[in-house]
């Protein structure tokens, strides 16, 4: 940035600070430019001495909170005064200049929605480009994948008054830090890496297919994919390796993280992530919609709702979309409420492994994985089979076990109920991601893998929403099919909890389909409120595993089950995994008389599906 | 003092009115009696600012509810919904196999639901044993005049197979607080009988058997057996 730039050559000569006549009481640098003036905020004060834009004595000061002298003579560099009303701004302004595609799709009309707006830096950097005031509609969607309260948005969209009634009561949660302004991971430089962060909550291809499907041509993705591809990989990289210098503890991890460029959390870290904090994602851009009769996209197009907009669609739509987010609102809120007792990220958990104080419980998680993998190296046959047996018992014994011992070491008792859980659960994570492969092969059953995925692929070929009365109008192919990639990447995450955490991801998906319809309809109805419970949710579930064509699907359960920690599944993921259970069961069983059909053509149809199969297996494998 | 998890199904044919129990279960008695005429989603939404606190996504069909025991106790409990509709009767095991307690749910207007009780209860004693406290609630009691299972038959069942019996109204919200209480009381009755106060804390023990070790070098230990 050019402010940057001139900021940090005028710092080549740093000068003492030499601050005169201590007899006065000394103000902090930020307040000074407030009460003169020369800041038009607090934050904006902050993030002009940030930028290395204030100069006492020609000299950048960079401490927003030194102490001065009430009478100093600051001044702002020329052509600092900041262009937005925040340092956000700035950020995204270098994502622009670096991706002038994106720039020049806002300059030529293009929407763009900033979620988890605070002091809207974005939102002003983007519609100073030229950029659209995004739909409520479509930002109340887009806000509800990212977790974000739209309230806190509703100054930058295009309805402000879809919740006139009720003015927002309590202060912006986003300004208060819930959706901090860095993303939680510090200042982020102004390279565009926030761009390329804003992808960072989901996979990219998700993403990508996400916004593909739903209309949204979002220029250079694949920059940002290919960008964030290679954070995550060098995140990946970076995590601590016990093992990497065969005896002696590794140091610690602080300074292995690349300071530069900023790293978005990697994906193997969303799991734990996900509960300690809200997802954060900003400045997506869209082209100019495709329909020139609709200016707006509206949630219809999404096909959440079964008719075509009506005279009260767009209250109804706005209800729809509030009651939405507001439910997801609660949810945040929710797990704020969990995170309360000092959960541990994974990350954190990492970085308490690595100090000398854990060197007892890295001595033992060492000499634990490491036995496990010599003790198979070269066992081959019946001994590799009976010691693959007892796998599931020797980690629930080691896991069992380290987790007394966390309970005893104060450093970590001190984490309380919840800080040890998450403590045990990273620990299981972390063991599991070496002996991951292992373990799999312990319970990995090929035959049973062939039986399901061939029965799930003859049913497929026959079985329809109705069959399972599932009302038509939920069967939005794109979304179910957002859902099915969440379970699919069940097979490639390692530990257990990641994979069960692609269930519950699922699920959630589902469960915001369903639940966005019954508002709709109950708004409509005027019924108070109206949630989707089990009986909606569990055959519409079915559904979607049954066309999800998981890989090693049963395998993956059998190793879920086997070696995650079971008191983890008493819970929420735990509801999930087992309706992933429960509809792999059904799959399996089902009969005519349970999918409304009759028995004859059941048979019939079946046989002819198995038949399909076989024959297209036979032929070569399935596109 | 540990606080004591219990896991709660909730079973009972579809429509009885499973999804709202929960619902209104977590919402307690701050929620407006919803017998006044209902109003739009805009005029209650300072209630639901309020109320809407704990609900998810998913907590229709699953809750995590935190509640105090007569003891001086903390029970945690994750309530399970199930899916009621007949063809899905035989995945219940799956969901109810290590339910430390079971509510289950007719409609008192549906002699029907009533039957499916019935079954629900054979099913549970003879899967899960007498280890699960059961709670039958006739749900619906708003709807009195229209009621369809006797009242004497419903009570007399309950006592012949050692459950316990509740009215409650979704609708209303009657007899929620009061049927989760008491369950809660039992369950932790029963773990407290079967497995010593101290081992309130960890359901996953009694699946899997792993004795933790007070040893801090047990970890060192178990690398001998492999």
């Amino acid at each position: 940035m050019t402010m940057r730039a001139s900021a940090s050559k005028r710092s080549t000569s740093l000068q003492a600070a030499t601050i005169a006549a201590p007899s006065t009481t000394k103000e902090r640098l930020d307040s000074l430019l407030l009460s003169r003036g020369l800041a038009p905020s607090r934050s904006q004060a902050t993030a002009l001495v940030k930028a290395g834009a204030v100069l006492l004595a020609a000299t950048p000061r960079r401490r927003p909170g030194q102490k001065l002298h009430p009478d100093c003579e600051i001044r702002v560099a020329e052509g600092s005064l900041t262009r937005y009303v925040s340092r956000g701004g700035e950020k995204l302004h270098a994502a622009l200049e670096r991706w002038p595609s994106i720039a020049r799709s806002l300059a030529g009309g293009g929407t763009a929605a900033d979620f988890g707006a605070s002091t809207g830096g974005y939102t002003d950097c983007a519609l100073k480009h030229g950029a659209r005031r995004p739909s409520t509609a479509w930002t109340a969607i887009m806000a509800d994948e990212f977790d974000v309260d739209l309230n806190d948005m509703k100054e930058y969209l295009d309805e402000p008054d879809f919740d006139e009634v009720e003015a927002p009561a309590a202060p912006s949660r986003c300004a208060s830090g819930e959706l901090p302004f860095d993303g939680g991971e510090g200042v982020r430089g102004s390279d565009g890496a926030d761009a390329a962060a804003a992808f960072a909550g989901r996979p990219p291809d998700i993403l990508k297919a996400r916004l593909d499907a739903s209309g949204f041509g979002v220029e250079n993705v694949a920059a940002a994919e290919r960008r964030l591809t290679l954070e995550q990989q060098r995140a990946t990289d970076s995590e601590p390796d016990i093992f990497a210098d065969g005896g002696e503890l590794a140091a610690p991890p602080a300074p292995a993280t690349p300071p530069r460029p900023p790293t978005p959390p990697p994906p193997a870290v969303r799991g734990l992530d996900d509960d300690a904090g809200p997802r954060r994602a900003s400045a997506f851009v869209k082209k100019d919609a495709p329909k020139p009769s609709q200016p707006s996209t509206s949630a219809a197009v999404f096909g959440l709702y079964d008719r075509s907009p009506e005279a009260d669609a767009p209250t109804a739509r706005r209800e729809a979309a509030r009651a939405k987010a507001a439910a997801d609102r609660e949810e945040r809120r929710q797990a704020e409420d969990a995170a309360e007792g000092s959960q541990l990220s994974y990350k954190e958990f990492l970085t308490r492994l690595m100090q000398p104080s854990s060197a007892e419980l890295v001595g033992h998680v060492r000499t634990f994985v490491l036995q496990i993998l010599g003790k198979f190296e070269g066992l081959e046959g019946d001994a590799r089979t009976e010691a693959l047996a007892e796998l599931p018992a020797t980690c629930a014994q080691f896991f069992a076990a380290a987790e007394a011992h966390l309970e005893k070491r104060p450093e970590w008792s001190a984490l309380g109920a919840r800080g040890l859980s998450s403590a045990r659960s990273a620990l299981e994570k972390y063991v599991m991601s070496k002996v991951g492969g292992l373990a799999f092969e312990a319970v990995r059953n090929d035959g049973r893998d062939a039986e399901l995925r061939r029965r799930c692929r003859a049913l497929s070929r026959f079985v329809t929403p109705g069959h399972l009365d599932v009302k038509a109008h939920l069967c939005n192919e794109v979304v179910l099919n957002i859902a099915r990639d969440e379970l699919r990447r069940m097979d490639h995450s390692r530990a257990p909890a990641d994979k069960v955490d692609c269930v519950v991801r699922c699920a959630s998906m589902i469960f915001s389909v369903l639940n966005l319809a019954r508002a709709e309809n109950s708004s409509r109805k005027g019924t108070s409120e109206s949630r989707a419970g089990a009986d909606d949710f569990l055959p519409i579930f079915i559904y979607v595993v049954l066309h999800a064509d998981v890989p090693r699907l049963h395998s993956n359960c059998d190793y879920v089950e086997a070696f995650h920690n079971p008191t983890a599944l008493m819970s929420k993921a735990g509801y999930c995994f087992v309706n992933l259970r429960s509809a792999i069961e059904f799959l399996l069983t089902v009969e005519a008389s349970q999918i409304n059909m009759d028995e004859d053509a059941f048979a019939a149809a079946l046989a002819a599906g198995e038949a399909a199969v076989d024959k297209g297996e036979a032929a070569g494998p399935r596109p | 003092m540990p606080i004591a998890r219990f896991k709660v199904v909730l079973l009972g044919e579809g429509r009885v009115g499973k999804t709202s129990i929960l619902l209104r279960y977590v919402k307690g008695e701050r929620v407006p009696a919803s017998d006044d005429p209902p109003t739009s989603p805009r005029r209650d939404a300072p209630h639901r600012r309020y109320s809407d606190r704990q609900v998810s996504t998913l907590q229709a069909s699953y809750l995590d509810k935190r509640l105090s025991l007569r003891a001086g106790q903390s029970a945690s409990l994750s309530i399970w919904d199930t899916a009621g509709q007949e063809r899905f009767h035989a995945l219940g095991p799956i969901y109810y196999r290590d339910a430390d307690g079971a509510l289950l749910v007719y409609d008192i207007t549906d002699f029907e639901s009533f039957q499916k009780v019935r079954k629900w209860v054979r099913e549970l004693r003879q899967i899960v044993g007498q280890e699960i406290a059961i709670t039958i609630a006739g749900n619906k009691v708003d709807l009195e005049s229209s009621r369809a299972v006797p009242e004497a038959e419903a009570l007399d069942y309950a006592a012949s197979v050692g459950a316990t019996h509740v009215y409650t109204s979704a609708k209303l919200n009657k007899g929620l607080e009061d049927a989760f209480a008491e369950l809660s009381e039992r369950m932790a009755t029963r773990r407290n009988e079967t497995r010593g106060p101290g081992a309130a804390g960890l359901p996953g023990a009694k699946r899997s058997s792993i004795s933790i070790v007070d040893d801090p070098v047990a970890p060192k230990k178990k690398d001998s057996c492999c």
